[in-house]
């Protein structure tokens, strides 16, 4: 492996330079990724479905037409989706980071790869993160709260709030994902014996984060740009399901299977966002190109030495 | 030229983009027939949103500019006939500002729009060629082509106000995603592509004045030549160093110069960061003064950063 020869240029860019960069990405990786991708998500995408769907339908909220109870549904599963993202595209990640260095890795590879951090994984995207308290949340206010309409106001605002908190977190310290599948660094220290002296997960985000400032920026231009695309895609989508099959208006078949994969589709594009974002901060903040650089360099000379001394 | 180009059998000018072995940048390499290679940076829908956006108030504000003088005109006017003519000159200004304020901006400004002009974009062809008005008609009259499919607020509710063309572009965004070149619609059927104008500094030679890298260079051994990927490597890491924190930066150095200490011959202990400008400095040195030594006193120019556009490697 040449660590100075990389398949996304290593240098430093602006944030409309990320941007596009990311769409170049997904072009070049995008067919390689998506299987992965789909694997992830999928899982996530029933469990979604279960928790939502089922109460919703059952109690006719879908057909309740441009009332509080559908657009509590739109949000809620905007809100898992957004929630889930980290994990669901673990795979995403570990792969986008093997692909960098011409590394081709099979899908039990990057299973075991997430295997092999589940502790790490469960209890910062787990717990810290909030993907499993925000499931337990929504499942709770939907399965065991009798009262319906305390379930749908003050339920929603405790899941907006829980929501705005992990959204916070993430606008600051996004790196989470890179630096458990990519750095691979444990969160505590009796899981690190042996790995020498590996930065703990703690230590690595907070000398990672250190621009925060540029990192909320980046935050929410993306998400002004992620709301742009979920309403191009999904006007896209009426549009297509109203020249195919001639039913023009936001049905059920948009709540229950275009809309979320809307949001699907616009997690895969976040994660290769948030990498490129990763890399751009790596270089920026700890040189991270003349790390590659020099570390390659090095190893050419001792490979020339190596051979002078065999001559 | 372009008939001798194809009797030749190979085409005027190759564009070369991102190919699948190099790494992956938004850049395009356009190679001339004379062996020339210009490589420009592509622009992608976000670099060139806020070009269009201000375009876009341009227009606004010249129409609006016209409507209020022709309001006033009709006013002040005794003859009431002249309202309906001003609306008439409305309808009309509104077309042609429409339809023609890119192809008129792009033709006569070189692929340019005031827009594209204040965010430093042009329009090439995709052989690196200016465009010519015929490319600028046609990914100008696309651009209808690029903001489709439209859709209509009823479409997501019911109860909303009847506005039909809603356009949400999704035609230029997936045409921009799947072409490697960012190219929208219109592009594609002009084959041109929209480029950063950039003027590239060239940065004169470095100076390094450090005490303690001068107390170095008399110490490396006269004998230890770097290769030429480590000299290109060294001069990368001088030219970027100051980005980074000192600490760290010791950091970076002590991962080659571990490797190369012995053979340089300075004392084990040395700073890595300042070895590594050391010898940057001991080489660039002796071969600026080589160059010195040989250029001819017509050759003297005043020491100034050089500005070029674009880039252009023999």
């Amino acid at each position: 492996m040449q660590l100075d020869k990389t398949a996304i240029a290593i240098k430093q860019r602006n944030l409309d330079e990320l941007l596009d960069l990311s769409l170049a990405v997904v072009r070049r990786f995008g067919p390689a990724l998506l299987q992965t991708a789909l694997l992830g998500a999928l899982p996530f995408a029933i469990l979604n479905g279960l928790l939502l769907s089922s109460s919703m339908v059952m109690n006719g909220y879908l057909f309740d037409k441009d009332g509080w109870f559908r657009f509590r549904f739109l949000l809620c599963m905007a809100i898992l989706v957004y929630t889930q993202a980290p994990l669901a595209m673990a795979g995403v990640t570990i792969k986008l980071g093997n692909l960098m260095f011409g590394i081709q890795s099979s899908k039990q590879q990057t299973l075991k790869a997430i295997g092999k951090q589940w502790l790490s994984v469960f209890g910062v995207l787990g717990i810290l993160r909030g993907i499993f308290p925000m499931i337990a949340l929504i499942g709770g206010i939907e399965f065991f709260i009798g009262n319906r309409e305390f379930a749908a106001y003050v339920g929603t605002f405790w899941i907006a709030m829980l929501a705005l908190m992990i959204a916070a977190i993430r606008s600051v310290r996004p790196f989470a994902p890179e630096i458990l599948f990519l750095e691979k660094c444990p969160i505590f220290s009796l899981i690190r014996k042996g790995s020498g002296n590996q930065l703990l997960f703690g230590q690595r985000s907070k000398r990672l984060h250190q621009a925060g400032g540029e990192l909320f920026q980046a935050f929410v231009f993306a998400g002004i740009v992620s709301a742009a695309f979920l309403l191009i895609l999904n006007l896209t989508f009426v549009f297509l399901v109203g020249s195919l099959a001639g039913a023009w208006e936001w049905g059920w078949w948009m709540d229950l299977f275009f809309y979320p994969l809307a949001l699907w589709a616009i997690a895969f594009w976040g994660t290769i966002l948030r990498f490129l974002l990763y890399m751009n901060t790596r270089i920026g903040g700890e040189g991270w190109e003349l790390e590659l650089k020099l570390k390659a360099e090095a190893n050419r000379f001792q490979d020339a030495e190596a051979r002078n001394r065999v001559e | 030229m372009v008939q001798l180009s194809l009797i030749a059998g190979r085409p005027l000018c190759e564009s070369k983009e991102m190919s699948a072995e190099a790494a992956l940048d938004l850049t395009a390499k356009v190679i001339t027939p004379e062996n020339i290679q210009f490589e420009y940076r592509l622009a992608g829908p976000f670099r060139r949103f806020p070009a269009f956006f201000l375009d876009i108030s341009i227009r606004a504000a010249v129409l609006t500019a016209l409507a209020v003088f022709l309001t006033c005109l009709g006013i002040t006017s005794l003859l009431p006939s002249l309202n309906m003519l001003g609306g008439i000159l409305l309808v009309l200004s509104y077309f042609f500002f429409d339809w023609f304020y890119g192809l008129f901006f792009e033709t006569i400004w070189n692929g340019q729009t005031p827009g594209k002009r204040i965010s430093g974009l042009r329009v090439l062809s995709t052989d690196g060629r200016p465009i010519s008005a015929y490319q600028a008609t046609i990914r100008n009259f696309l651009r209808l082509g690029d903001f489709a499919p439209f859709a209509s607020l009823q479409m997501v509710v019911a109860e909303a106000p009847p506005v039909y063309w809603v356009p949400t572009a999704g035609v230029a965004v997936l045409c921009m995603l799947l072409t490697s070149r960012l190219q929208r619609l219109g592009d594609l059927a002009a084959g041109t592509m929209v480029v950063i104008d950039e003027r590239k500094w060239v940065p004169p030679r470095l100076r390094l004045d450090d005490p303690g890298i001068n107390a170095l260079i008399p110490a490396i051994a006269p004998n230890f030549r770097m290769s030429r990927t480590m000299l290109r490597t060294v001069a990368m890491y001088v030219e970027r160093r100051n980005r980074v924190l000192p600490q760290r930066r010791r950091e970076l150095a002590a991962i080659l110069t571990k490797e190369i200490i012995d053979k340089v011959g300075v004392p084990p202990a040395s700073d890595p960061d300042l070895l590594l400008c050391a010898l940057y400095k001991r080489e660039y040195d002796s071969q600026w003064k080589f160059h010195e030594k040989n250029r001819s006193p017509a050759d003297v120019k005043p020491n100034r950063p050089m500005l070029t556009s674009p880039r252009s490697d023999r």
